[in-house]
């Protein structure tokens, strides 16, 4: 997907004013009131327990392709080759959310767009980090092109084959690009080479200065965006604390290290930050987070004899939270909360067809999280 | 002070009828077209899915145009009580009277229409994007319109009962 040259329209009301807000609850519907009520739309379109149930039931993937025409997918696999593969269904769909996506994207006018460019950056810097692990282990630069999430391409993602360390990252490739000051966080002590060690780390140093900078751009926004998203935002960001504090036991990373990558917008910041970066074990992260009721309750589902993984337990969260930006209106959180949604819908369509394709139709429903 | 307001008394009355006319039919579709504006766009936006146009939601729309309607009732019956001339000595009392009457005639259906050609956008938004999915909703939600359609139909009222009851004296025409 190209980045269409952008121009802002009004300079002097810009000069003036700053960077343009969406409008309150009288002003929202001039600019971005179509957007909003199509992507309305998108919501009373997705799946709902009957499909998941009819879903449930087919025994071959391509029982799962008639289903799935009968409901707003329609044909989208009418011109796949038989022998159907769960990768086939996953492009497939993510490429009709792009699609979705990219009318969004055409149809927004000004603060809207920086916002839908803002859900991109995400799948950029997985991209980004999804291109050097592949160039580290000498794949072709052709393959590494088409793994990637079709959100997030941008022109010069080629040459990031050459990159060797962080300053070469920032200095060939993302300096064009929205997310190259969020790289300058990298740079400070030292110079990241990108192996396999610090791929992670990079990672990890790109998305929390993307979230706090989105973070930072919803505040500006103001009214109801600022009021969802950034509670969509700080559930985010300590997600990506705990998650990068259970994933660091029995690893290299060091505490000091580990303490540079948590985020500073979520609830957890600064209390539950201090204790996670302290944390030892996971009955260590359980305490650190015990003071905000969600997800004590979340930590309390996932005792020692439940099936559930953290994952899927954060994955049930997100769904709820993301239900309710619909219930609000005259604010950007649901385009937000609809690339969200989609996106666990496919994950759920990917994980029946795995299930139905290896005949474990009876561990479907632990890994099946129902949108309504 | 003292300046201003010999000032503002010195206003010809029929300077006076005449901006409340135009601030009665100007204000009127304000709030009209606000409520169009509103309403049209989010049901554009919720008929791309549903393959054709919802049309209860011209309902909403309708309400909103009935607003200028009543604007432009008061404005008429305001234009049928403008005269033109002045006598020699300056306004009599009555004069007076009926220019302020006007203006103000004209200033309570503008608002009341404005305001609630914005209500009507507000809630017509609303009902366009929840009856396209739970289609049971849009009797309930009428009456919320209706509601809302009734505040610009007192302004008329109080319009109406102000201008029938003024008139410009005789006059002296040259």
């Amino acid at each position: 997907m190209e980045e269409p040259g952008r121009y802002d329209m009004d300079i002097f009301t810009q000069a003036l004013f700053g960077p343009p807000r969406p409008g309150n609850m009288i002003s929202f519907n001039i600019e971005d009131g179509f957007l909003e009520a199509y992507v309305r739309g998108f919501r009373t379109k997705l799946l709902t327990q009957n499909d998941y149930a009819n879903l449930c039931q087919c025994d071959t993937l391509e029982d799962m392709k008639m289903h799935l025409a009968q409901t707003e997918y329609g044909d989208f696999l009418a011109n796949e080759p038989s022998p159907l593969a769960t990768t086939t269904i996953k492009d497939k769909c993510t490429e009709k959310l792009v699609n979705d996506f990219n009318y969004l994207r055409t149809n927004a006018v000004e603060p809207l767009y920086t916002f839908l460019d803002y859900i991109r950056y995400g799948y950029m810097i997985d991209n980004i980090i999804l291109v050097i692990t592949g160039t580290l282990h000498q794949r072709e630069t052709a393959e590494l092109l088409e793994r990637c999430h079709p959100l997030g391409m941008f022109k010069t993602i080629g040459s990031l084959t050459a990159c060797r360390n962080a300053s070469e990252l920032y200095k060939h490739v993302l300096v064009d690009t929205p997310i190259g000051p969020y790289i300058l966080n990298c740079l400070n002590e030292q110079d990241l080479d990108a192996d396999e060690k610090n791929v992670e780390v990079i990672r990890n140093t790109l998305y929390k200065a993307y979230l706090e900078d989105f973070y930072n751009y919803c505040q500006y926004l103001g009214g109801a965006t600022a009021e969802l998203m950034c509670d969509l935002l700080q559930f985010e960001a300590d997600r990506r604390a705990i998650t990068i504090t259970m994933n660091s036991f029995g690893t290299e990373l060091g505490k000091d290290d580990r303490s540079k990558l948590y985020p500073s917008i979520g609830l957890l910041h600064p209390a539950g930050i201090l204790k996670l970066s302290k944390a030892d074990d996971a009955d260590q992260v359980r305490e650190a987070v015990n003071h905000i009721l969600p997800y004590r309750k979340l930590f309390q589902e996932l005792g020692p004899n439940s099936e559930k993984s953290l994952e899927d337990a954060f994955f049930e969260y997100e769904v709820e939270i993301n239900k309710m930006a619909f219930d609000t209106q005259m604010g950007y959180a649901l385009f937000y909360s609809f690339v969200k949604l989609k996106e666990q819908e496919i994950r759920n369509i990917v994980w029946i067809a795995e299930c139905v394709s290896q005949g474990q139709k009876g561990k479907v429903h632990q890994g099946l999280i129902p949108l309504f | 002070m003292g300046n201003f307001i010999t000032t503002l008394l010195e206003v010809s009355p029929h300077m006076w009828a005449a901006l409340g006319l135009a601030l009665c039919i100007g204000l009127s579709v304000v709030g009209s077209a606000w409520g169009i504006w509103t309403i049209g766009a989010s049901t554009l936006g919720v008929s791309i899915h549903k393959g054709k146009l919802e049309t209860r939601n011209l309902v909403s729309i309708l309400f909103c145009e009935a607003l200028s309607i009543y604007g432009i009732i008061v404005s008429i019956i305001m234009t049928t009580k403008a005269q033109t001339g002045e006598c020699m000595p300056g306004p009599s009392a009555v004069d007076r009277q009926t220019g302020y009457m006007m203006f103000s005639a004209g200033l309570i259906t503008g608002c009341c229409n404005m305001m609630a050609g914005i209500t009507l956008g507000v809630v017509g938004k609303g009902i366009a994007v929840s009856t396209a999915a739970v289609s049971s909703l849009f009797v309930k939600l009428l009456i919320v319109l209706i509601f809302g359609e009734v505040l610009g139909l007192y302004g008329m009222i109080v319009s109406l009962i102000e201008t029938g009851n003024c008139n410009f004296g005789k006059t002296c025409t040259f």
